[in-house]
């Protein structure tokens, strides 16, 4: 093996590794931030990282493209359920703002694109409160003045 | 959002909703801002028995104001088990295919028709084109724990009528604080003394001692005597002395 050719091999190696931390690097840059548009509710919670709401609950969601600590906000956004029967998400402008909606209860992921980037974010549907009525079963037989009226009814 | 839409927001916003932003939610002469203010969500009523259209004026008008709002406004709350529908208006939402959702599908009863099984904060998206939302509203259902029979924005146990009179009266639920509920639910109505008081509903002029599904009923008193109607729904119930004078 030749001088030239351990130069080669090196350089080969390098770029590679150069490629690999760049490919690294770059998809861990690219997320998204997420802010809500509408005002959180009981059970709810929205983060870059995760978001969570009760079945049959929905929330608005703008999402920009970050790019290198940067938010891209020309960039557009689009958005896919990992489990439509658990999560639905739908566009609501062209301004990426998205409605998530809670379909039933159990976890799935929404995968945001832009660029040939994609990020997933985990979505927690919680079930909705265990409930038994109170309400308790009405006497019929009290209206005044059933007794005094016995006779003629 | 159109440019009608634009500028309901605006106003919205000089009157001072702006802490309320992005939806500026509230309601207008005719329906609910949407949680996104891309337009607005209109009730309706899908079944007589429902109190937000009652049409005889029996319930008192300082709690319909406060409870179930203005004419197309989303009450405050609706009865858990009760039907009711939405419309939608605003945007671009005109074609044939855009529809009006609950997230929970458990919470469609068929198309554009809806009930809520439990106490729950519920949300019914406007969706256009498949898979796009133009708005959503929250509908929040609260369970139903009194029946009361309304004469006269009063609940009284006991009326007096005169022979050949009618009456109008009214059920409605209410839940654990008093306040009215939204929402229609199945309602028999049954008076104990067929001779002496009948009843027909306000569409009807047939006479007859039992009814089903109506909110607003006609009393007609018949002949001399007392008779009890009685209202009722799953557990609930709720009932009248009728006395008919000469």
């Amino acid at each position: 093996m030749n001088a030239r050719s351990v130069g080669l091999r090196q350089k080969l190696g390098s770029t590679v590794l150069v490629g690999l931390i760049c490919l690294v690097a770059c998809q861990r840059e690219s997320h998204v931030q997420i802010t809500t548009r509408t005002t959180l509710r009981g059970e709810q919670a929205a983060t870059n990282q995760a978001l969570e709401l009760q079945v049959g609950q929905a929330m608005g969601i703008h999402v920009d493209a970050v790019k290198k600590r940067a938010i891209k906000p020309k960039w557009k956004v689009s958005a896919t359920s990992s489990n439509t029967s658990v999560v639905s998400i739908g566009r609501a402008d062209d301004k990426n703002v998205f409605v998530v909606a809670g379909v039933a209860e159990g976890t799935a992921e929404i995968e945001f694109s832009f660029r040939n980037r994609r990020v997933q974010i985990p979505v927690t549907v919680l079930p909705r409160e265990d409930w038994e009525p109170t309400a308790e079963e009405f006497a019929f037989g009290g209206a005044g003045g059933w007794g005094g009226y016995g006779g003629s009814l | 959002m159109n440019v009608d839409m634009r500028l309901k927001r605006w106003v919205c916003i000089a009157l001072g909703c702006l802490p309320l932003l992005p939806g500026c939610k509230g309601t207008t002469g005719s329906g609910t801002y949407g949680e996104l203010g891309a337009g607005t969500f209109n009730y309706v009523c899908i079944n007589p028995g429902d109190a937000v259209c009652s049409g005889n004026n029996a319930i008192d008008s300082f709690l319909v104001r406060r409870d179930l709002g203005r004419s197309g406004a989303i009450p405050d709350a609706i009865a858990v088990g009760s039907v009711f529908s939405l419309d939608y208006e605003g945007g671009s939402f005109e074609n044939d295919i855009d529809r009006i959702v609950a997230a929970h599908r458990g919470d469609e009863l068929g198309a554009e028709e809806f009930s809520i099984e439990q106490p729950a904060e519920a949300s019914f998206l406007a969706v256009k084109n498949f898979d796009e939302v133009e708005d959503f509203v929250v509908v929040v259902a609260k369970e139903a724990v009194v029946l009361k029979i309304w004469v006269d924005e009063a609940t009284p146990e006991h009326v007096q009528m005169q022979v050949g009179e009618t009456l109008d009266v009214t059920v409605a639920s209410m839940d654990e604080d008093e306040h009215l509920l939204g929402g229609a639910l199945p309602y028999a109505w049954q008076s104990m003394n067929a001779r002496v008081l009948g009843l027909t509903a306000p569409s009807n002029t047939h006479v007859v001692d039992a009814l089903r599904n109506e909110g607003d009923v006609v009393l007609h008193a018949k002949e001399l005597g007392a008779s009890v109607v009685r209202v009722s729904s799953g557990d609930l119930g709720a009932e009248l002395f009728v006395e008919v004078k000469p």
